[in-house]
Formats: C-alpha cells, structure tokens, sequence
C-alpha cells in the first residue's frame, strides 16, 4: 500500500472520530439546561385561585325600567354558592340617569344577594353626585333592580351646600318616574361657611 | 306705611359660617334643590332662625348657597328680640332677612305687628312696611 493509500485509510478512522467528539461536546460537555425553571405564583396565590372560581375585572351593564343605565366594574369578583353571595372588591358604579343625573359609586368591597335582591357596598363607600355632593359612608345596600339605595350609618357629605353629616341616608324616587332624591334623615347637620365659597 | 327699628343688639357679620340643623333633608338629584324639613334651625352668629322647612337656592354653578326660604311658623331671634312670620328669606351674602305674612315682632315690652319685615343684620336694623300696628304696655310689665 501507498503512503497515499496508508494516509486515507488512516484519515477515514480520525476524522469520524474528531466528529464524534465533536458532537459530544454539543451534549455531555454543555452547561445543560436547568429544567426546572421557578413558577411566577406564590404558593398563597396558588391555593387562593384554586379554592373557588374567580373573574378578573368583571364588568356588568343594564338599564332599569325607567331607561337609567348601571355599569359596575371590579377588580375580582368571585360568585357566591347557595348561602354565601358573591362578593367583589374596589368596585365602581357608574348609574347614567334617564333625566340626564348621573350618580358614581366606589367602595373598598361589596357583595350581592341575589335572591333578596340587594348588592351591599362596604369599606369606605363615596357616592358622588351631578349636584356636586360627595356622600361618604361605610355601608349602602342598593337594590338590583331599581336605583334606591340606603345607608343605615352615619353619613358625611361634601358640595356646594356645605358639609353636612347625617344619622342615615335614603336614595330613592318617592312618585314613581319622579326626580330621584337623596334623604339624609334621623338628625342632619350642615355647616356652610360663606368664605369659603367667595373665593 | 313703614317704620325702621332697631333689631338685635350686636351687628351679626354674614361672613360666619352657617349651621343647619333639621330631621331631614332631601336632595334632589335632578336639578341638585335642597330642602331641610322637620324643625329647623339656621343659626349664624348670634341669629337665630328655626321654621317647618328651609329650602336652599344655590348661586348659579353651584358657587354657594344665594338664600335659604323659610316657611311654616318662621322665628327669628337676634340678641333680645324675637320676631315670628309665616314666611322669611335669608340671602346670606347681603345679609338681609325678608318676613312677610303677619309679622309679629316683639322687642322688650313693646310689640308691633306687620305685613312685612326686613331686617338687616349688618346695620342691625329693620323695616317693617305694611299696617304697622305697635301694642305698647305702658306699665312695662306684658
């Protein structure tokens, strides 16, 4: 044999072998993945969601007999079983009137009954109205499905008229299709300082 | 024919804050009226104003209260005197109360009666116009 023939057949057995190792270092050499890369969720939250169902930023709208629309948003919401009711927290009320009043609702939580047809806002409660007038109370139940509300709390409010606090407060139409109307009752006293308006 | 009189002793300054107390009172949400109902009582200073209902009229945009309407058995006390009517508005800025509907006022020992009052309450005075009638007790005891 050759020395060419010699080189060849020497050649065909090194250079598979260069290419073996080559492909190796591709595996058993590499850094290796780490599989087991850390879930973004903390065990808390884990257990949290898998306790009930529950809706990120539920959104709900409809309108009531006399043409008013509600629009309420949360950020959670999770529906209620038999006994229990549903319950949302920071929810905010939009309520479009049909004679052109429009009345903004924001509380820290709140729950709905359905079957007794009541939705209750807790935590730090704040009804603002067109008239300017700023209630703040820490509970209102409102029923579904009409605009009438009432806070059986001490009420505080803000506008143009002063600042008033109450023993308790009605929102309600007292004659059907009428004007709604907000009663502050069992005791109001309003401050209004005459300065403070001038400027 | 009218007579001015003087009306409460110190001069009320309608630049104090104004304080409402009633049973109740009702917003509307409409047109955003006031109404405080059930035994009111309006007191600023040293004015005292308490009537069956008040209903509130705001400046235009909502800048403030312009007056308050008082109706159903309207008192009104300043300092010594008292004076009762049916009726009687409030315009706080101006500081000017108008009574009207038999307007009894009753100062010291004298009395006059009248179809109308209006009292100011920076000048401490007030004018009553309409048949003005004065019961006075000449021996001083009424």
């Amino acid at each position: 044999m050759d020395r060419y023939s010699r080189m060849v057949a020497f050649l065909k057995v090194l250079l598979p072998l260069t290419a073996l190792v080559l492909l190796s270092t591709l595996f058993l050499i590499s850094r290796g993945v780490d599989t087991d890369a850390t879930i973004p969720f903390a065990e808390h939250e884990i257990e949290e969601r898998m306790r009930g169902q529950q809706v990120t930023a539920p959104f709900f709208s409809g309108t009531t007999a006399q043409g008013d629309e509600i629009t309420v948003t949360a950020s959670i919401a999770r529906p209620g079983g038999l006994a229990a009711p549903a319950v949302a927290t920071d929810l905010q009320a939009v309520i479009k009137m049909a004679d052109g009043g429009r009345l903004t609702l924001t509380s820290n939580s709140g729950e709905v009954y359905l079957d007794k047809d009541i939705a209750s806002f807790s935590g730090d409660v704040v009804i603002t109205s067109t008239s300017g007038l700023e209630v703040t109370t820490d509970l209102l139940n409102a029923t579904l499905s009409g605009i009438s509300a009432n806070s059986p709390g001490p009420v505080t409010a803000t506008g143009p008229i002063g600042v008033l606090n109450a023993g308790s407060m009605q929102l309600e139409t007292k004659t059907q299709g009428g004007p709604l109307q907000m009663l502050f009752n069992n005791g109001v006293k309003l401050v209004y300082d005459p300065q403070k308006s001038e400027r | 024919q009218s007579t001015s009189i003087a009306f409460g002793t110190i001069k009320a300054d309608p630049s104090l804050p104004v304080e409402v107390t009633s049973d109740t009172l009702e917003v509307n949400q409409v047109d955003g009226s006031a109404q405080f109902l059930g035994s009111v009582l309006v007191v600023q200073g040293v004015m005292r104003l308490s009537a069956d209902n008040v209903l509130v009229i705001y400046k235009p945009e909502q800048k403030g209260i312009d007056r308050l309407e008082a109706t159903g058995n309207v008192i009104l006390v300043n300092g010594p005197d008292a004076a009762e009517a049916e009726r009687a508005e409030y315009t706080i800025d101006s500081g000017t109360i108008v009574m009207n509907g038999n307007v009894l006022l009753s100062q010291g020992n004298s009395t006059l009666a009248s179809s109308q009052m209006v009292v100011n309450l920076n000048s401490g005075t007030a004018q009553m116009s309409g048949r003005v009638k004065t019961i006075l007790n000449p021996d001083g005891n009424n």
